[in-house]
């Protein structure tokens, strides 16, 4: 895991686990984390792969303003998990194209 | 540049701030790098030994009385802004310390060599870690580093030093050696991953504005919209001499402003069904 655990000033409060798959792998997140966070916690770095040049893209705005973050949620392409909350049982895939309407 | 521009003070800002020659030698003292007017004085309310002198409005700069100030540290740990530092210089040889507010963890530990920072973060290179204060009512913790008398007004942060900065392996800037900073490397336009060397190409062929050189590369025609790339490109322009920043066009903007989809451009809204 790769959460913050430990902080001079900050103290963090138990949070419920949230299960969810990530390209059809069981994984945890915790509530009020948003799928990227949940990812990163969970130590995936590469979120996709870029369409033209297939260079690995990771986490880099976490305010839904880039574009490396896309991924399919439960179907649907295009969704920036750096701003879309995880919810129980999410189903959620890396994207490495443009992506195709459901 | 000045302060309100770039957000980084610099010598000429400590004028009235720092103690006299002879005020440094009689042991450590508080610099108050606090250059904003905002309502805040728990700097002014803990220091017991009255050296920050009394506001007569909260919104008052702190400015310290060295002939009263011990370089007890109170003040550094309380302070929000994390802009007090404790410099002493007194002891003899060339060497002196700073005292920093680090507000991170993990801390680093007594001995440790870290890497020393510039008030723009521009690392000055490594120094030893002589003393770590953490816990207590005033959370804040303060690491204490060893550094050369001639660098004291100078370093104002720390951090880890990088595996590569540890082996050495690191040029001027404090740059890892191993990565590719080249401009073919760089990305500007991360959706359509158009490069800098592919920018910079297009303006040396004569495209001098944003519209141009979209038209050509396609930066800023991906899902973001040239959130990311628009002001990259506008100062590769500014740069190369090709454009003025007086008259700088930023190029086309059509709506929608945001990221929205067809589904919620047809129903008129967001909701669970069209996202």
């Amino acid at each position: 895991m790769n959460r913050i655990e430990n902080h001079p000033i900050l103290t963090f409060p138990e949070r419920k686990e949230i299960a969810f798959r990530f390209n059809g792998t069981d994984m945890i997140g915790r509530e009020g984390d948003t799928i990227a966070a949940a990812l990163h916690a969970s130590g995936v770095k590469v979120l996709g792969h870029h369409f033209k040049s297939h260079r690995p893209r990771g986490f880099y705005c976490a305010i839904g303003n880039c574009s490396s973050c896309l991924m399919v949620v439960n179907g649907v392409p295009n969704v920036r998990v750096c701003v879309e909350r995880l919810e129980e049982g999410m189903d959620v895939r890396q994207q490495d194209d443009k992506g195709v309407l459901p | 540049m000045n302060l309100e521009q770039t957000g980084v003070a610099s010598s000429e800002h400590l004028n009235g701030r720092l103690p006299s020659e002879e005020q440094k030698m009689r042991g450590p003292y508080a610099v108050i790098e606090c250059f904003e007017e905002i309502p805040c004085n728990p700097c002014v309310m803990s220091c017991a030994f009255k050296a920050i002198l009394p506001f007569a409005d909260i919104n008052d700069l702190p400015f310290v009385d060295f002939d009263r100030c011990t370089g007890c540290a109170v003040c550094a740990r309380i302070c929000p802004g994390l802009a007090i530092f404790i410099v002493d210089e007194s002891k003899d040889g060339e060497w002196g310390t700073i005292r920093l507010p680090y507000e991170y963890w993990p801390l680093p530990a007594e001995g440790e060599r870290v890497m020393a920072l510039a008030r723009d973060g521009r690392p000055l290179g490594p120094a030893a870690v002589s003393a770590v204060l953490a816990g207590g009512r005033d959370k804040t913790p303060l690491v204490t580093l060893a550094v050369k008398k001639d660098r004291l007004q100078d370093v104002r942060g720390l951090r880890f030093l990088t595996a590569e900065e540890a082996a050495g392996r690191y040029d001027e800037t404090g740059m890892p050696l191993d990565i590719d900073t080249s401009e073919e490397a760089t990305i500007v336009c991360r959706c359509e991953g158009v490069t800098l060397a592919e920018i910079r190409a297009l303006i040396a062929a004569g495209h001098h504005t944003v519209d141009e050189i979209k038209h050509h590369s396609r930066a800023g025609m991906g899902p973001c919209q040239g959130r990311t790339c628009r002001q990259i490109i506008m100062s590769e322009l500014i740069r190369a001499g090709a454009a003025d920043v007086d008259h700088l066009d930023p190029g086309s903007f059509r709506p929608p402003g945001g990221t929205v989809t067809l589904g919620q451009l047809a129903e008129g809204g967001l909701d669970e069904t069209n996202r």
